[in-house]
């Protein structure tokens, strides 16, 4: 495989977990977000700056990302509780600003020089590889998948699921709305927060123009397009979407434009994206296995 | 003490609308008691200050001796109260199974290691289906929420209520909707769960559906209580007639 390949490969990789993030909070939860972007670029701050600042190593640099991120969640979620759809859409978006805002202007943050000569993660005494990085980037994809897969099964996705479909009949049922809405963000967040410390020690240099509102688009038009809401739809969906812009290089520039107008057209005409319950897929791929099974 | 319902001198304003002014009774354990007045009188609003949905301006609602104040719904359910709603609410995407494995989970919602634990299993499964086969859904399983007619989503409401391991449930206008024969289910199956132990707060315009299910009812007129008392003296009293004849010359 050659380098390029494996670059992109990790991109989408990193990309997958994002996706998977944030279907927890829109899609189980149902609590839209247009600035999950923001929580991508914590992760990716704690975990270069812990790395430049302090030296520490690769494999402290990435749990810490992953808690300063669950925690910040956590924190950001609180404005979100009272709210709901178009202003929680409002709110999100926000968030997303006053980030990229904080880590552009607040110079211990780098501002717009951002971080740079953030280091490759070493293993077994020399450098990673990047064959070595993707094999790492698939490891935490499987972690996500699983954290994922045990989450649908349990109370506490039963409980996210009330919630997305009727606050009030769910915590009538028993479920305390402020305590799973701020699991989805805590668990959704720590997630990207993940992701951001991938990409952070990957391309060795970041800067807040990374984690702006755009991405927060690429990354939900992802989980919109594969089905929100199911479990391999974000997968499916971040990597469509992200070879796509590789095998037509001239939207690379649009993208967020051409992402957001089929964000309205999917939402218009496929609602449950490519493979969500009901979506023509979904239905086509049951017809075919029923007609074998015959 | 003594008492399973204690609404006790509670008023509730929305910012100088005065839904419930003053209003005292009590319910008794076993006991169906029926809530009626005319539209907009405040019984909606008195099962939402029972639920925790917001707190009462001022007064008291006691359960079993617990003053409810300041807990908040999921709390209210854990304690035992379940509800409908007088416009249906069920979990439309969910299937009818996880409507009711749901409020199941009442006591999975509030620790660590049971909310990460498995909903499906043998017991809650089999739990979840002798609850749909007491409300007649035991064949609709599957069948995603909002697929189903009125009639079975006032069903599924009460089955998902009852999930909870109620001591009381609040039924909010449960025959409104119905058809006849519906009706005379309805009636049968809120005597069954009465039969059960389970005490029974009840909402409804439908006066013979009233009459055939409540031993004692609480009239409540322009947000105060106007009376209480079987439903004989009820029906004879001159102020409760008042109170719908008087809204009928509005209309
Ligand atoms: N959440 C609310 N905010 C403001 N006013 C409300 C609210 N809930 C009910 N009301 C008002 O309180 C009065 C009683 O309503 P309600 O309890 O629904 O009556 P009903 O006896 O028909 O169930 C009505 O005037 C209604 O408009
Ligand atoms: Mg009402």
């Amino acid at each position: 495989m050659s380098a390029y390949y494996i670059t992109v490969a990790i991109t989408i990789g990193i990309y997958i977990i994002l996706a998977i993030s944030l279907n927890i909070i829109t899609g189980y939860a149902g609590q839209i977000s247009l600035g999950h972007a923001a929580f991508f670029g914590i992760g990716a701050y704690a975990s270069g700056m812990l790395a430049t600042k302090l030296g520490a190593p690769f494999f402290l640099c990435l749990p810490f990302a992953v808690v300063v991120t669950g925690i910040v969640g956590a924190i950001l979620g609180i404005p979100c509780l009272r709210v709901k759809e178009d202003f929680l859409a409002i709110t999100t978006m926000g968030i997303n600003f006053v980030v990229q805002a904080v880590f552009l202007y607040v110079p211990f943050f780098g501002g717009a020089l951002g971080i740079s000569n953030i280091p490759v993660p070493s293993f077994g005494g020399a450098e990673m590889t990047k064959p070595m990085y993707l094999v790492m980037v698939i490891f935490f994809i499987l972690i996500a998948v699983a954290v994922d897969g045990w989450l649908r099964r349990s109370w506490a996705g039963l409980a996210l699921a009330s919630i997305r479909e009727d606050e009030t009949a769910a915590e009538m049922s028993g479920v305390n709305l402020t305590r799973f809405k701020v699991v989805a963000f805590v668990l959704g967040s720590a997630m990207a927060g993940l992701a951001g410390s991938l990409y952070a020690h990957f391309m060795s240099f970041i800067s807040a123009a990374d984690f702006g509102f755009p991405e927060s688009i690429v990354i939900l038009s992802m989980v919109v397009f594969g089905g929100i809401g199911t479990l391999w739809g974000p997968i499916i969906g971040a990597i469509i979407l992200g070879v796509a812009p590789e095998l037509f290089r001239p939207i690379l520039d649009y993208r967020t434009l051409v992402y957001g107008a089929m964000l309205v057209v999917l939402m218009r005409f496929q609602p449950q994206g490519l493979v969500g319950i009901d979506s023509f897929i979904t239905r086509n791929v049951k017809r075919i296995f029923a007609k074998e099974a015959a | 003490m003594g008492h399973l319902l204690e609404i006790d001198d509670v008023t509730k304003h929305f910012e100088g609308l005065k839904a419930l002014e003053n209003v005292s009774f009590t319910m008794e354990e076993g006991e169906i008691l029926g809530l009626i007045g005319p539209n907009g009188a405040g019984k909606t609003t008195l099962f939402n200050l029972i639920t925790g949905t917001f707190p009462v301006t001022s007064g008291a609602i006691r359960f079993n001796g617990t003053d409810l104040a300041g807990m908040g719904p999921s709390k209210v359910a854990a304690l035992g109260i379940g509800r409908t709603f007088q416009i249906v609410r069920p979990f439309a995407g969910l299937t009818v199974e996880e409507n009711v494995l749901v409020a199941l989970g009442v006591s999975h919602y509030t620790g660590f290691w049971k909310s990460v634990s498995r909903y499906r299993t043998t017991d809650t499964l089999a739990a979840a289906r002798e609850l749909l086969g007491r409300v007649g859904l035991g064949n609709l399983a599957d069948r995603k929420g909002e697929n189903l007619p009125l009639g079975l989503k006032k069903r599924l409401e009460i089955a998902r209520a009852l999930a909870l391991r109620p001591k009381l449930i609040l039924l909010d206008e449960p025959a409104g909707g119905l058809r006849k024969e519906e009706m005379d289910q309805l009636i049968d199956l809120v005597r069954e769960i009465n039969g059960e132990g389970i005490s029974v707060l009840v909402i409804e315009h439908n006066m013979p559906v009233v009459m055939r299910l409540c031993r004692r009812i609480v009239v409540l007129d322009h947000g105060t209580k106007i009376a209480e008392g079987p439903p004989e003296a009820i029906q004879g009293n001159p102020q409760v007639i008042e109170a719908y004849l008087g809204r009928e010359d509005d209309a």
